[in-house]
């Protein structure tokens, strides 16, 4: 079985250690510029060449978006910026533009082309043409089943890129313009508001069919692959892809951990039973705010759900432990949502299971606190067991 | 710069061509989000386009999956038989097929939203495509710019609803569903859509494909057409969702138009048609990039 690339998003340099150390594989992160999410990003040319330099480190790759759908006006500088990104040593750009593509093979030709989800490649004719064209890897639509998945792996050479966790556009990806038209922000650009979540009235000519207590709204459920993730490894797809750039620190760490240790899992020869998928989606819970299902991945109207607009947490994230004091027990923390003393707290790191304690003891600079609730603060929490910077700690709803 | 119009009323044949229409853009059934005709049906429409001197386009505008690749095959195979000028197409699986079975007709890509820069529509000229479909959403300037680098090989669209939105989701029909009405959604062509905050009804089409949104208001460049008549080849006439008067109203003013006469002729569609909004679309406004420029 060749082994599968868990490939997650990062929108600032802190996210995409994060992921590499819960186990990512790979990285990909936008530039201030000419990506897609460049609103949601926060990465210098500075913090890209970090990020690559420690990614190769740990034998880890990096991969830039540059997947803007551009206008003309959007392209100066690109040449510079792409030989930059090469020289930097990024491994690819993700992009949907074929015309840079072409500019790519030309003046940065080490840059790997890997071709978004926004051109909705559906099946194996069309891999076969954008690879006789120079892609290095294709990453699906999101519109795929998981049978055809199969069958264009079996068919085509090219490496495949699947996406398997996280939001979706409830249109094909870069076929719309809602949000330019309703609000003129142009989501291929970058400026998507989001216009698929809002509320409409439904008429048949001039009768009024939609109900104001359960009003009509393309939004969908997230995707959530995981009764697909063996299937996906069998088939020989090179690389599982997470969405969800804008998440935080704790989903990142999560959502990428929870994957990491299910490929391991397939990888080691396991098959995932019934438990052992339960127990996987009771991991992505704890990251998960939106409903979720494996959209069109299996042949089930899964993909059809009507609105996703419930959302839960089952843990929430309380802190990142900054360091550990061996001799006394106690962990340094980062505050990021409220906790208390008394309260149940889960901790968990890249090479740790998920442990509970009870929060005994803590204290600032000014001494012993009982509520712990200014963000970004650093204080002492008395921790029963060893933890390690970047483990978090989660609170248990009881 | 020719007229094409969609076909979506085959009883429109002659009149099209009594209007000075070049050629007509359709499709079936088979692979199309917006037409309905059985194979029968589009054979008569090949042979009347032959009869009354029309080109013939058929346009194949869904996303091929994988299980229905012969099916495409045995399509393209049947299509041959109608002679078609030209294939309009947004997956490049379709041109992969076209390629491979040496069918011999325009390829025309029709990306809707991707074909916004001269670097792409440059591209695809080299690899053997004849002609792009510029998307909606660019700026006069930006249309000028790009039909002049590659040669004026683009087509544009010039009157009608604008696309704004293709999913493999039956929105309608799952929400139907949903809220325990009883409404079959599919093929039908008078459902709309309000948003709650917001005037206009935008025009929704759901078929076995799934759903399409079109804006609430119809493009009409008319202001634009002289200028736009000397860089592009073929002005597209979008007749999804228009009432026969309306588009007959617009082709004969199409014939007409000229840079003196522009402004008169929107006037009075305007007024006749006082019910529909028509706009500019695109042509006049860039869209912007980040929420804090829009
Ligand atoms: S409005 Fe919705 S479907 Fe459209 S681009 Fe934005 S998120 Fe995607």
């Amino acid at each position: 079985m060749k082994k599968v690339e868990l490939l997650a998003p990062a929108k600032d340099l802190g996210k995409a250690l994060i992921a590499l150390r819960y186990g990512a594989d790979a990285v990909y992160v936008g530039g201030l510029e000419y990506s897609l999410r460049s609103r949601a990003s926060n990465f210098t040319l500075e913090d890209i060449k970090t990020l690559v330099d420690f990614a190769h480190y740990y034998r880890k790759k990096v991969y830039v978006t540059v997947n803007m759908v551009f206008h003309d006006d959007d392209l100066k500088g690109i040449v510079d910026y792409l030989k930059t990104l090469e020289m930097m040593r990024v491994d690819a750009v993700i992009i949907e533009s074929l015309g840079l593509m072409a500019l790519i093979k030309k003046y940065a030709p080490k840059l790997e082309c890997h071709l978004s989800t926004q051109l909705s490649t559906t099946n194996s004719l069309a891999v076969e043409e954008l690879s006789k064209w120079g892609a290095d890897r294709i990453v699906l639509a999101r519109e795929v089943d998981m049978l055809s998945i199969e069958v264009i792996a079996q068919r085509c050479k090219t490496p495949l890129e699947v996406f398997i966790h996280g939001g979706m556009c409830a249109n094909y990806s870069g076929r719309c313009t809602l949000s330019n038209r309703m609000t003129n922000r142009d989501a291929n650009r970058g400026g998507c508001a989001h216009s698929c979540r809002w509320n409409y009235h439904v008429y048949h000519g001039t009768e009024l069919l939609s109900k104001d207590d359960l009003p009509f709204t393309m939004s969908s459920y997230d995707l959530r692959a995981t009764p697909y993730i063996e299937r996906m490894i069998k088939a020989g797809v090179a690389s599982l892809k997470i969405e969800g750039r804008m998440k935080s620190d704790h989903y990142i760490a999560q959502v990428t951990r929870t994957y990491r240790k299910m490929i391991d899992e397939i990888e080691m020869g396991g098959h995932l039973d019934e438990k052992r998928l339960a127990y996987y989606n009771s991991e992505l819970d704890k990251a998960e705010n939106r409903p979720s299902d494996t959209g069109f991945l299996g042949s089930s109207k899964a993909s059809e759900l009507f609105g996703a607009t419930q959302s839960f947490v089952s843990h929430e994230y309380v802190a990142m432990v900054k360091d550990f004091n061996l001799s006394n027990g106690y962990a340094l923390v980062e505050v990021r949502n409220k906790f208390s003393k008394g309260d149940t707290l889960e901790v968990f790191g890249p090479d740790q299971d998920n442990e509970q304690f009870i929060v005994e003891d803590m204290f600032d600079e000014d001494g012993t606190i009982e509520v712990a609730n200014r963000p970004k603060a650093l204080i002492w929490i008395k921790v029963p067991f060893l933890v390690k910077p970047y483990y978090m700690l989660r609170k248990v709803a009881l | 710069m020719e007229t094409l119009v969609t076909l979506s009323n085959y009883s429109y044949l002659k009149k099209l061509r009594d209007y000075g229409v070049s050629g007509i853009i359709t499709g079936s059934r088979y692979f199309s989000s917006r037409y309905f005709y059985d194979l029968e049906t589009l054979k008569k429409i090949a042979l009347e386009c032959i009869i009354y001197g029309l080109d013939l386009y058929i346009s194949i505008d869904t996303f091929l999956e994988e299980k229905d690749r012969a099916l495409l095959e045995e399509y393209l195979e049947f299509l041959r038989f109608l002679r078609p000028k030209g294939i309009y197409f947004s997956d490049f699986g379709v041109l992969h097929l076209l390629k491979k079975l040496h069918f011999e007709a325009e390829y025309i890509y029709a990306p809707d939203t991707l074909m916004t820069n001269s670097l792409d529509a440059e591209f695809c000229l080299r690899r053997g495509m004849d002609r792009v479909v510029l998307a909606r959403e660019l700026t006069i300037p930006e249309i000028k710019a790009i039909a002049q680098r590659v040669d004026h090989k683009v087509d544009l669209y010039i009157f009608g609803y604008l696309k704004m939105a293709k999913s493999k989701r039956h929105y309608l029909n799952n929400y139907f569903k949903e809220i325990g009405l009883d409404k079959e959604a599919k093929d039908d062509l008078y459902f709309r859509l309000k948003e709650y905050n917001r005037e206009g009804y935008l025009p929704i089409l759901e078929t076995k494909y799934g759903s399409e949104i079109y804006s609430e208001g119809i493009l009409a460049a008319y202001l634009e057409y002289e200028s736009l008549s000397k860089i592009i080849t073929k002005g597209i006439v979008d007749d999804l969702f228009l009432k026969e008067e309306v588009l007959f109203t617009v082709l004969k003013d199409l014939k007409r138009l000229n840079g003196d006469n522009a402004g008169l002729l929107l006037n009075n569609l305007k007024l006749r048609f006082s019910d529909l909004k028509f706009d500019d679309g695109y042509f006049h406004q860039k869209t912007a990039i980040k929420k804090e420029d829009a």
